[in-house]
């Protein structure tokens, strides 16, 4: 069969040895062009064997079987006895080989003359690569994900990159397969054509239709699915299914035209079929379904608390509000992620909070798609607020909730604005602009109900002797603190140094009755995992120098230390590895009782005897008063947010997925908080 | 898997419909191993039809299509290395010449008669080395008929091979069906106009028409039914089935269908003017049913 087809494509063979003695004279004519003669006849020759290899495939896939139909020729091959498989894959076999062959013969004469084509030929692929990476700023993040495949296949190892190779068969297959589907379009044309031509507008339009979908959820591994699963579905149907349309179809070019369409039809409608019902899934995530919850919110009054959750096979997240006594979960609607952590109020049945549908690309405007709202969790009311910001602003920005939940400040770097909480602005305040901001690292707090203190990172760039270059620029961080207000010009509190290795500010206070005054207090723990530096407290007029430093807790490499003021009564608690080089995190997490903290410790264990790198974590309850640990429970951590003693989530741990449990403090037992 | 036992062909209750038009209308045949029928019909009446389905290039509406016991659209690939298949057309690709086309398919057939390739075709007097699409269509046929021959098949299917075939190479074509059948007792089917050449090749007639097989009898059965007489103008010849008549004076030429001595005898006399029918001759008498297939 292969060497029946040879002889029919005998004359391509004749093409590619004259097109290969062109590259000779091609570097004969370069010379008074001022071209290097080698380069351009190598060039020509690479080039040449590329444009006759992938156009003879593309030919050849057209004229694989249809025209045999079409003709009735392929009469003969059926009246033999040669099985549909064999002859499909003859064919195939036949029609690769003699393109890469007269490809082959392309070089020749260039080899024979001393050349490297072949060192050329990831020149030739640069070009496209150039290209492909073109979409890369208008599409976002999917086609980063085809990059990195791309990427992936050129970083294969090994002598003229074999990762190349595997992307030109690729595209090879690509070639020959829209070959084949055109072939069998055009030359069976009948009602099947038309069907095709409106499958191959429907299909992508599903297709997008998915992606746009799996954008909305986030699920980036679904936005890569939809483009990519189809068309390979496509690629794979059109390459297989000949053997389907000989063994079907045979000599009836209806049948024969029909049985591709069916097959391309049943097989790339399943696949965005099944990739839809996946989109259906995402979106309607429960949290039972979540593979792991990212963060936990309880409101500090009642039983309602805000859960993020992932699926990590499609990176898709939801947030749900749930109610931790019934059950209930409360749908934010079908694509609905938040980007900021929400606030509850005071009583603990409104909800405020900033929600964007999916991931923004790049290129879309998404103006009306992000936006502030507000839920009232009495009567599952959701209302969004117009609030005074741009777009860019929103996506960015940092929010706090007056102590009495009437107002909200934002921060979106130089801008302070507060509203109330129907969104009418109340005052907005620009910080003076400093050159080299950092972006993202902003911090907002109520000092009180009508002041506000904002914290911007700034960044500038100095040189380093050390390394041996005075050119050579690190950055180096600080943070300003401002105190805004209506009616005022906003004034620099202070400058503080600040490192993004610090764990940024600090915003944890230890809780003492009576003492809500110090709600305002912002600590920055400057070189936090060993050394015990507090640079500003958040009185605001207290120093370092005036505020107490004690060790509360020491377990083994997990320790916390407590600064306490004298003159405010207050006491924070900071948390401290005692371990240099430790990789891994402690945080201090609320206080279930009056005088008893959770301290969590996490260290990261690398990958030993093929296991994968997992978390070791386990949380301290400690005696403040008496520095005892009384009790080490693993694999558990705390609330990332403190919480007061009594309040809904003092008591709540979560397990290595996420998922909140309540704490016993007299036997260490844990009931989980939603059952399933 | 072939059955033993099996006939060579059974088509039970075939149906062919293209959209809304109907070509086999149920057509039921048997052919046992040995036999040589010839489907004659007229022009678009589904004879091509009925041949696809019976190679398993086509799938039937309805009805089945079994080869040496086997459903032949099942296991097409596996029945054809025991038939041998002449086209309507020569369909081989035309950039091959005779020898690389007995060069591709001698791997194919265990039993390849490279010899007897060689030799018919030195035979016909056909280049080895011409393209077979510069070859003219009677060269076609014949190089065609030489490679299913030279597979040595235990059934021919040839589809009007002689179709545009001078009357040297018809010839030359049947005296090399007779040879064949004579040699090896192939079983043959085959659709052909050409109704001399039937006489002298097939065993079994069958007539397609409207969709069905209203003739379908052995061939010397089928002649020996029809007699022309000659009887004067007031003879009564009813019972002998005239279907065909000329008169010239008092006398009349009657094509019967129904002939039989005895009541030949009875009511002709004992010596009546008799002569033999052809092919041909029948099958124009038989009207709708048999005069395209004559043509």
């Amino acid at each position: 069969m292969v060497w029946r087809e040879w002889v029919a494509l005998r004359y391509l063979f004749v093409a590619a040895v004259a097109l290969g003695l062109m590259a000779p004279l091609a570097g004969l004519m370069s010379t008074p062009l001022g071209v290097d003669a080698e380069s351009a006849r190598d060039m020509t020759a690479i080039a040449s064997a590329l444009c006759l290899g992938l156009g003879t495939l593309g030919a050849l896939g057209y004229s694989t079987v249809a025209p045999d139909v079409a003709t009735g020729r392929l009469g003969f091959y059926l009246a033999r006895p040669i099985s549909a498989s064999a002859l499909w894959f003859g064919k195939l076999t036949a029609r690769f080989t003699a393109a890469a062959a007269a490809a082959g013969l392309v070089l020749v004469p260039s080899l024979a003359l001393g050349g490297q084509p072949i060192s050329m030929f990831q020149l030739v692929f640069d070009a496209p690569r150039v290209l492909w990476r073109l979409p890369l700023h208008s599409w976002g993040a999917e086609t980063e994900l085809f990059y990195a495949h791309w990427t992936w296949f050129r970083s294969a190892p090994g002598y003229y990159n074999p990762g190349d190779w595997t992307a030109l068969g690729i595209i090879a297959l690509v070639v020959f397969c829209l070959g084949h589907f055109f072939g069998c379009s055009l030359r069976l044309r009948g009602l099947w054509t038309l069907f095709d031509v409106t499958m191959a507008v429907l299909l992508p339009l599903f297709a997008f239709s998915l992606f746009q979908r799996f954008l909305e959820i986030g699920a980036l591994t679904g936005r890569f699915a939809a483009l990519v699963v189809p068309a390979a579905v496509a690629v794979a149907v059109l390459l297989l299914g000949g053997i389907g349309q000989l063994r079907w179809g045979r000599r009836s070019p209806t049948r024969f035209h029909g049985v591709l369409s069916v097959m391309l039809l049943l097989a790339v409608g399943g696949s965005i079929f099944a990739l839809d019902r996946w989109a259906g899934h995402l979106e309607d995530l429960k949290v039972r379904d979540a593979d792991s919850i990212l963060d936990v919110t309880p409101a500090r009054q009642g039983p309602w608390a805000v859960m993020t959750g992932i699926d990590t096979r499609s990176g898709a997240a939801r947030t749900w509000v749930v109610n931790t006594e019934t059950g209930q979960e409360l749908g934010l609607g079908p694509r609905m992620r938040l980007t900021q952590r929400p606030r509850f109020a005071a009583e603990g049945q409104d909800l405020f909070f900033w929600r964007c549908e999916g991931i923004i690309a790049v290129n879309r405007k998404v103006k009306n798609r992000c936006g502030f709202y507000h839920l009232d969790l009495r009567r599952d009311v959701l209302t969004p607020r117009r609030v005074p910001l741009e777009y860019h602003e929103m996506l960015s920005h940092r929010m706090a909730l007056a102590p009495d939940g009437s107002k909200i400040a934002i921060q979106n770097g130089g801008t302070v604005l507060a509203v109330d909480v129907s969104g009418r602005l109340l005052w907005r305040q620009q910080l003076p602009d400093h050159s080299y901001r950092y972006g993202g690292t902003g911090r907002v707090l109520f000092r009180d109900s009508d002041s506000v203190l904002a914290m911007r990172a700034r960044k500038r760039l100095e040189s380093d002797e050390r390394w041996g270059d005075p050119k050579v620029d690190r950055q180096q961080l600080s943070a300003e603190i401002w105190l805004l207000d209506e009616g005022s010009e906003p004034s620099l509190l202070r400058v503080v140094p600040w490192s993004t290795v610090s764990g940024t500010l600090f915003p944890f206070e230890r809780f003492v009755e009576g003492d809500s005054e110090e709600r305002s207090a912002i600590f920055n723990v400057s070189k936090g995992y060993y050394d015990p530096l507090v640079n500003w407290t958040g009185t605001v007029d207290e120093s370092i120098h005036e505020v107490g430093v004690e060790r509360v807790v020491e377990a083994g490499p997990d320790a916390a230390t407590e600064f306490h003021s004298p003159r405010v009564r207050a006491r924070w608690l900071v948390a401290l590895r005692t371990e240099r080089d430790l990789p891994g995190y402690l945080m201090l997490h609320a206080e279930p009782a009056a005088g008893t903290v959770l301290v969590t410790g996490a260290v990261e264990v690398p990958p030993i005897a093929g296991k994968a790198r997992w978390i070791l974590r386990r949380t301290h309850i400690v005696d403040v008063e008496s520095k005892d640990v009384l009790r080490t429970i693993d694999g558990y951590a705390g609330l990332p947010l403190p919480r007061r003693p009594g309040e809904q989530g003092a008591d709540w741990l979560v397990d290595n997925r996420g998922f909140p449990f309540r704490l016993d403090l007299e036997t260490g037992e844990l009931e989980p908080i939603l059952r399933f | 898997m072939t059955s033993e036992g099996a006939p060579v062909v059974e088509i039970r209750d075939l149906r062919v419909h293209y959209g809304q038009k109907k070509v086999l209308g149920g057509v039921d045949l048997r052919l046992e191993p040995g036999e040589a029928l010839a489907l004659i019909g007229r022009n678009g009446v589904g004879k091509s039809s009925l041949t696809r389905c019976l190679l398993g290039q086509q799938k039937p509406s309805g009805g089945s299509v079994r080869v040496f016991g086997q459903d032949v659209w099942r296991r097409r690939a596996a029945l054809m290395e025991r038939c041998g298949v002449v086209p309507e057309d020569g369909d081989a690709p035309p950039a091959m010449t005779p020898r690389q086309l007995a060069r591709f398919s001698a791997p194919l057939y265990p039993t390849w008669d490279r010899g007897g390739f060689t030799a018919r075709l030195e035979r016909f007097s056909i280049p080895l080395g011409t393209p077979f699409g510069q070859l003219s269509r009677g060269q076609k046929t014949q190089v065609m008929f030489a490679l299913a021959l030279a597979s040595s098949p235990e059934f021919l299917i040839l589809d009007d091979p002689t179709l545009g075939l001078d009357a040297v190479a018809r010839r030359a074509v049947f005296e090399e069906l007779v040879d064949e059948l004579a040699d090896r007792g192939t079983t043959l089917f085959f659709t052909s106009h050409d109704l001399p050449g039937i006489e002298s090749v097939a065993t079994r007639v069958a007539i397609l028409s409207d969709g069905a097989l209203p003739v379908d009898e052995d061939l010397e059965s089928l002649k020996s039914r029809h007699r022309w007489i000659l009887v004067d103008e007031d003879t009564d010849v009813g019972p002998l089935g005239p279907t065909e008549e000329s008169s010239f004076g008092r006398r009349r030429r009657v094509l019967v269908s129904r002939w039989d001595q005895e009541e030949a005898a009875r009511l002709l006399g004992p010596a009546p003017e008799v002569q033999a029918a052809s092919l041909e001759e029948i099958v124009v008498s038989l009207g709708d049913v048999g005069s395209g297939a004559a043509a």
